[in-house]
């Protein structure tokens, strides 16, 4: 492989990482958000209490938190196909990726949410707050720091379970690394895709540290 | 303004049920500031959160302004509670917000819009002395001064009523009373009608009109302040006064006392004063009338609610005749003497 093959290949494979890393986890804060807030409000003691939809919702996390990631990302293969129209190829990993992410995000505001003082949540109904108010204006805003975080540990751990992508044909730095470093017995690829996908979630570690200290003014 | 009627809280746990208050009536009137006393877990903090429901009573009516507020449905209690102000032990303000921000937050509530809603923050913060902080975060404020933002934000939606919540218990001494002055400042400005509830005795000596005192979830004892102090009924509500009042006998006195009079020794007394006692000079006219010297070991004399009240630990020295009459001139302007010992 000349130079030039191999800096247009792992090129590629990192735009292709990171659009499959970008697109899942924006799917999945948007889907694992409004999750991560009804686990919390619909706790015991909770803004809008309710327990039937509490249980439901905590199993149905945890179940999707419980299964290995290769695993679910062959099992679900035929929603895959539904979806994207085919079951191979980069855009057929961003399903299980999306789908293995939203309970693990939505477990993380949850935590994120439980810090905010329950002080705070009572005073804002001592002033007449709605619940959609205090979501709004209370549990969002207090929580930023932790929900910042939170987002930044998935998108690491989407880093990381996209190095599977090759097992569907998909493709990225992971791929690549398996593919032509190791199979093709190319130390070099195999070390210069580690150092990309260390720059990487570096690079997502410190641009979400960076985010949670202007947000924190606790 | 207030008015709660025969309210019972009860809390069903796993073993047995809590009965957290029982039969507690209380009555606050319109611009009153109203103090209820009681010891950690007296349930008072129930009491007070029963008011804007955020307890709801077992039983019993809560009624403000004529609105009977446990009839209420979800939402016309919300519009009631914008009627209600709070401030509580550790503030509650929202750390991602600054002064200005949480001042404003009973007003976004509200839904009004920007320019209403910098108008009447403005004036607020004026008000409670933090002009030059809007832009500071609470995590830069000293206590008193986020227990300021409180009390504004408590204000801002122009509630009839301020509920206290232990409200200077995490507070400094003089903080405590800087924050004491700007409520009963605004209450005596606004006409605000004043709950509170404390474990501290100084809180409703230094601004309380009506005391009650609480204790295993009933009302004990309730009165106006200065009756409180004069006549104090139950053992409990004598506690808390007493507590408020420091008096010991020097331990070089303590070493000299003894139970029986000797020719050479006189008796150590304690006066006791209370709202009945006759405001008179009675010291110095018992040193004039009677030849008795009255030496003075240690006093704390206080005013609260308009009368004076408290101890003063004195030597009576003069012959025996002399010093039993002082006893009774005393008794006779009910001041309480109590003979402590005799010391030579």
């Amino acid at each position: 492989m000349s130079t030039e093959q191999m800096i247009n290949l792992l090129f590629s494979a990192t735009i292709d990482t990171l659009v499959m890393v970008g697109i899942s986890a924006f799917i999945a804060v948007l889907a694992g958000m409004p999750i991560g807030i009804l686990l919390h409000i619909s706790k015991d003691q909770g803004i809008l209490e309710n327990k039937k939809l509490n249980n439901v919702l905590s199993v149905i996390v945890n179940i999707g938190r419980s299964v290995p990631f290769i695993i679910l990302l062959v099992a679900i293969i035929p929603f895959t196909r539904f979806v994207v129209g085919s079951s191979i190829g980069t855009a057929a990993m961003i399903v299980p990726l999306t789908v293995a992410s939203i309970p693990f995000i939505a477990r993380l505001i949850e935590g994120a949410l439980l810090d905010v003082p329950s002080g705070l949540v009572e005073a804002a109904q001592t002033m007449g707050a709605t619940p959609i108010q205090i979501i709004h204006k209370i549990l969002i805003p207090e929580a930023l720091p932790g929900i910042i975080n939170s987002i930044t540990i998935t998108l690491v751990t989407l880093v990381n379970y996209s190095a599977m992508a090759g097992t569907v044909g998909g493709g990225g730095l992971g791929d690549v690394g398996i593919q032509h470093g190791y199979i093709g017995f190319n130390p070099t690829i195999i070390l210069i895709t580690v150092i990309l996908l260390v720059i990487i979630v570096q690079t997502i570690q410190s641009i979400g540290e960076c985010l949670v200290k202007k947000v924190d003014h606790r | 303004m207030i008015k709660l009627t025969d309210i019972n809280k009860v809390f069903e746990t796993t073993d047995k049920p809590v009965y957290a208050l029982s039969d507690v009536n209380i009555e606050v009137a319109k611009g009153e500031i109203f103090g209820v006393i009681g010891s950690s877990g007296a349930g008072k903090s129930t009491l007070i959160r029963c008011v804007n429901l955020l307890e709801a009573p077992t039983s019993g009516s809560v009624n403000l302004d004529g609105i009977e507020l446990t009839k209420l449905s979800k939402t016309q209690l919300s519009q009631a509670r914008h009627q209600i102000g709070m401030i509580f032990q550790h503030f509650n303000l929202l750390s991602s917000r600054t002064v200005f921000a949480n001042v404003a937050l009973p007003l976004e509530f509200l839904g009004l819009d920007k320019q209403a809603i910098a108008d009447k923050v403005t004036p607020l913060l004026k008000l409670v002395g933090l002009e030059n902080k809007h832009e500071s975060y609470p995590a830069e404020l000293s206590g008193g001064q986020k227990q300021r933002v409180a009390i504004a934000r408590a204000l801002a939606s122009e509630p009839k009523v301020l509920l206290c919540d232990e409200a200077t218990s995490a507070l400094d001494p003089s903080t405590t009373k800087s924050i004491l002055a700007l409520l009963k400042d605004i209450n005596e400005r606004l006409g605000l009608t004043i709950l509170l509830i404390t474990h501290e005795m100084e809180v409703v000596k230094n601004i309380c009109d009506k005391v009650a005192i609480i204790d295993k979830g009933k009302l004990i004892e309730q009165n106006t302040v200065a009756n409180f102090f004069a006549n104090p009924k139950t053992q409990l509500a004598k506690k808390f006064i007493e507590a408020t009042i420091n008096l010991e006998i020097p331990e070089e006195y303590q070493a000299r006392l003894t139970a029986e009079r000797t020719p050479d020794s006189y008796p150590l007394i304690r006066l006791g004063f209370t709202g009945n006692s006759v405001d008179s000079a009675v010291i110095s006219e018992v040193s004039r009338a009677l030849k008795v010297d009255v030496n003075v070991l240690s006093a704390d004399i206080e005013f609260a609610g308009g009368i004076k009240f408290g101890f003063m630990l004195a030597e009576l020295i003069g012959n025996k005749d002399n010093t039993i009459a002082a006893k009774a001139y005393f008794q006779e302007h009910a001041v309480n003497v109590e003979v402590i010992g005799y010391v030579n």
